[in-house]
């Protein structure tokens, strides 16, 4: 049997220890390491490589130990930014920063995969989650205390919107904690000050920059709902129809010979994510900043 | 309204009302301006039938809520002593025919009753020697029951229109209902500035029968329209205010500065002292209109998060910043010829340095069109002795295209197209230099850098980008003469100047230099232009912008550190962060 089912077996049923975790982890790795190397196997692996990874995001301890190791680890960086990928997927839609157990890792390592977290555009559920939870630890050390607080600056810069909603949800894990208080208080002050502001007709869009933009959002929004069908095995088994004027709606289907009706009621749906705010102002400064962060230099 | 800006308008009016002709034009402004105060009028002016020297009546209920008859007895221009007892106004005459023959016999009975107010109205002023006059004169009228004399001269009619009758009423040429759908639409920046083009179209248009008129009536004719164009473009600033929405208004001072130089070069005036007076009037009002405008938007543009939320687009964003800090540094290259002005530019400066470093996007163009605003900073802050500053742009300038040059992100689209610039960073399919054939930004910093003497930020244009540069045009452009005649007219910035293709960059700074100024057939010298030599020489920097054309390398040449240019004032030469 492909091992990697055993290991997903251990993965999701490992002590909640750190040396227990840490040595399912270690195995995990090496067998990726040992697939990446190999000149076969590659394929009938990657599903269940990905469930494995997928046992792992979801315990976010678990998870924190991953991070903190192979991100910050040249042998294992592949699997790192595989379960990088992973985890941001899953928690994509949290409405709170992830709460990690650093305790017992080394915290120069994580220090190091925070910043990579960011560098990698890892969910801000993830990075934010991880600069607060390296922030709370007390006598973390001076510069990894240092970099926490920078990382969690660059949440602010960047991603404002996402750390105000994130660090203000009342089921926040870090609502007592001293120092996401006072990033909220700022990005408060930030939001209030921006909506005191009376909006200028000076600096509006032209109406040929609307139609502009509303185009753009509109074939966006057509890549992503066709890349969704495209990896969706529902979209493969079922019919889909789509619907122009009306929500409520009732679709006919032969049973025997007898035309039947189902009616169904759709709701709107819609998700948005928060993306860096240097993509709109300066993609290549963010870039460069992001770059530099992969090596631990912070601004 | 405040002080600058109610200075610079009633200086503009003031122009307009000297222009404005006795009949048909100062008659006719009068019951509109009557109608604007609540009056109601009575009788209007006719040519020709004998009015007993009362030319527009009219009642008005005062604040005791009393009715009050006025009879206007219209002059013209300035009045002097001649002018009272007789010559072509008589103005003592009429106004004793309106006192003694128009009450008692022309005026209805029903207002014989009230108090009447007999008013001299003229576009001009009482000149000192005629105050005795007048003063007597109004003893008299005082005398008879329910009588007075009033003055209303241009010193008392300039409030009374900017208080009632700031609106397209106030012209009364063709174009009139232009400016009035330009009013009508504010609201729409581009749409009310299109709409003040063919304002100042109109008020352009010369018609037919003027070709055979006299030199001196001809001169005349064209400086009311001048009056008329500056008048319309006051209103439009006024109006900005009420409605909120003050961009229009600048867009329209920046078109018609270009536009009046333009009219007065084709038309032969440009070296006149009335010209250069007029120019000036405009100048200040510009100024004052652009402090206002820049008050108004300053609180939000030093944020970038509140432009993103503005323009929500990376190519939205940078078109928004590269415009505000073109018309940053123009403004502050326009103060440095005016003089004076020292706080202010201080002001000015700083702020140009604080919306670079705040929207660092600035650095490297999403447009290669909006090179002309970053070398307008570039001027600005040499403008202003601040060449380290300059030199530390010019190399992050160069820095940033360098890394886009090797990656082929980022590079500035050539077409100026937005909708260009939107596919550019989208389309993944897209051969990485479709945008990229031409470039007006590597010559720019070229020249640039040379004049700054600075042989190391030339030495990576040269040996680092250069080389990245393969297959794609490095154009510098040079105007003909015919670019100061351009406003106006239906030609498109292909048709007046001509384009070089460099091969290279010079090994220094000085052969760069030498190499940038060097002219060739059908390019303009600096002293070709008629500005050249006056306080105007700084009209490439607005029309560089209106035109969205390279600043010409003579011009850039001007704010060389150490060397003073004509009509360029390099200020001071310490530097200053």
């Amino acid at each position: 049997m492909n091992k990697f089912y055993e290991l997903y077996g251990s993965i999701s049923s490992c002590d909640e220890t750190f040396p227990a975790r840490s040595a399912v982890l270690q195995s995990f790795a090496q067998a990726c390491k040992d697939l990446r190397v190999s000149a076969s196997g590659q394929d009938e692996s990657a599903t269940p490589v990905e469930d494995c990874l997928r046992a792992i995001a979801n315990q976010p301890n678990l998870l924190a130990i991953a991070i903190a190791e192979w991100l910050t680890d040249r042998e294992h960086l592949p699997t790192a930014k595989e379960l990088v990928h992973v985890a941001s997927i899953q928690y994509l839609r949290e409405d709170v920063a992830l709460k990690f157990d650093m305790g017992a890792l080394d915290k120069s390592r994580v220090a190091l995969a925070g910043c990579r977290l960011c560098t990698l555009g890892a969910c801000p559920a993830i990075s934010l989650g991880w600069a607060l939870s390296l922030a709370e630890g007390g006598n973390i050390g001076e510069s990894p205390f240092d970099s926490a607080i920078k990382l969690i600056k660059y949440h602010i810069e960047e991603f404002p919107g996402t750390t105000l909603r994130m660090l203000g949800a009342d089921s926040s894990p870090f609502k007592t904690m001293l120092i996401a208080q006072e990033a909220l208080s700022v990005l408060a002050a930030d939001s209030a000050t921006m909506e005191a502001m009376p909006p200028l007709r000076e600096l509006s869009m032209t109406p040929e920059m609307r139609l502009l933009l509303a185009g753009l959002k509109r074939a966006e929004n057509r890549e992503i709902n066709e890349r969704a069908d495209d990896n969706s095995i529902l979209a493969k088994l079922f019919t889909s129809h789509h619907f122009k004027y009306a929500n409520k709606t009732s679709i006919e289907i032969m049973v025997g010979d007898q035309p039947k009706e189902t009616t169904l009621a759709m709701q709107p749906y819609g998700f948005s994510i928060e993306l860096p705010l240097s993509e709109g102002t300066d993609p290549f400064a963010g870039m460069m900043r992001r770059n530099a962060m992969w090596k631990g230099v912070l601004e | 309204m405040e002080g600058g800006l109610g200075m610079s308008i009633a200086l503009v009016l003031s122009h307009y009302l000297e222009g404005l002709k006795e009949r048909d034009e100062l008659d006719a402004l009068l019951p509109e301006l009557l109608r604007a105060m609540g009056h109601s009028v009575q009788s209007r002016p006719q040519t020709g039938v004998a009015q007993a020297g009362v030319d527009v009546v009219s009642t008005a209920i005062n604040e005791s809520g009393e009715t009050e008859v006025f009879l206007f007895v219209i002059k013209f221009g300035d009045v002097g002593r001649e002018d009272f007892y007789g010559g072509k106004q008589a103005i003592d005459p009429s106004i004793r025919e309106a006192a003694n023959e128009f009450i008692r016999n022309r005026l209805p009975a029903k207002l014989q009753a009230f108090n009447k107010k007999i008013v001299l109205l003229t576009n001009g002023v009482l000149k000192q020697e005629a105050q005795a006059g007048y003063a007597a004169l109004s003893h008299d009228i005082a005398s008879r029951p329910l009588c007075s004399l009033e003055f209303w001269g241009m010193y008392q009619l300039t409030p009374l229109i900017e208080a009632h009758l700031f609106d397209e009423g106030l012209l009364l040429g063709l174009g009139k209902s232009d400016l009035r759908a330009a009013l009508a639409g504010i609201e729409d920046t581009h749409s009310a500035f299109r709409r003040f083009i063919r304002f100042v179209d109109h008020c352009f248009e010369v018609p037919p029968e003027e070709v055979s008129l006299g030199v001196k009536a001809r001169k005349k004719k064209f400086y009311r329209r001048v009056a008329a164009a500056a008048m319309g473009w006051a209103v439009m600033l006024v109006w900005g205010r009420t409605e909120n929405n003050l961009k229009p208004g600048v867009l329209a001072g920046e078109y018609l500065l270009l536009r009046l130089w333009s009219e007065g070069v084709k038309q032969g005036h440009s070296k006149d002292k009335l010209f250069h007076e007029r120019m000036t009037a405009s100048m200040l009002l510009y100024v004052d209109a652009l402090q206002a405008y820049l008050a108004r938007i300053v609180p939000q543009l030093m944020h970038r998060r509140v432009i993103l939320g503005y323009r929500p687009e990376r190519v939205l964003y940078a078109d928004l910043i590269f415009e505000e800090l073109g018309r940053c540094a123009q403004f502050l290259l326009l103060l440095q010829g005016v003089g004076n002005q020292d706080a202010l530019r201080l002001q000015v400066h700083e702020l140009i340095v604080r919306l670079v470093n705040e929207h660092t996007g600035c650095l490297l163009p999403v447009l290669d069109g909006q090179s002309i605003d970053l070398t307008l900073v570039l001027l600005a802050l040499m403008g202003e002795g601040d060449v380290s500053s300059a030199k530390n742009l010019v190399r992050s300038v160069t820095n940033r295209l360098i890394h886009a040059l090797k990656s082929n992100q980022y590079l500035p689209v050539d077409t100026d197209l937005i909708e260009d610039a939107v596919v550019a960073s989208r389309d993944e399919n897209l051969a990485p230099r479709t945008f990229f054939k031409t470039t007006t930004l590597v010559p720019a910093l070229a020249s640039v850098a040379a004049i700054l003497e600075d042989e190391e930020a030339l030495a990576e244009l040269r040996e680092i980008a250069l080389p990245l540069l393969e297959g794609v045009t490095l154009e510098r452009w040079f105007p003909t003469v015919e670019l100061e005649t351009l406003t106006g007219e239906r030609k498109s910035i292909a048709s007046v100047g001509v384009s070089r293709a460099l091969s290279g960059i010079r090994p220094t700074a000085s052969e760069e230099a030498a190499a940038s100024l060097k002219g060739f057939e059908g390019a303009a010298a600096r002293e070709d232009f008629a500005w050249h030599g006056t306080p105007w020489s700084v009209m490439p920097v607005l029309s560089a912008r209106m035109h969205r054309h390279p600043l010409p390398t003579w011009f850039l040449a001007e704010y060389a550190p150490g060397g003073a240019g004509d009509g360029a004032d390099t200020g001071a030469p310490a530097e200053s962060e």
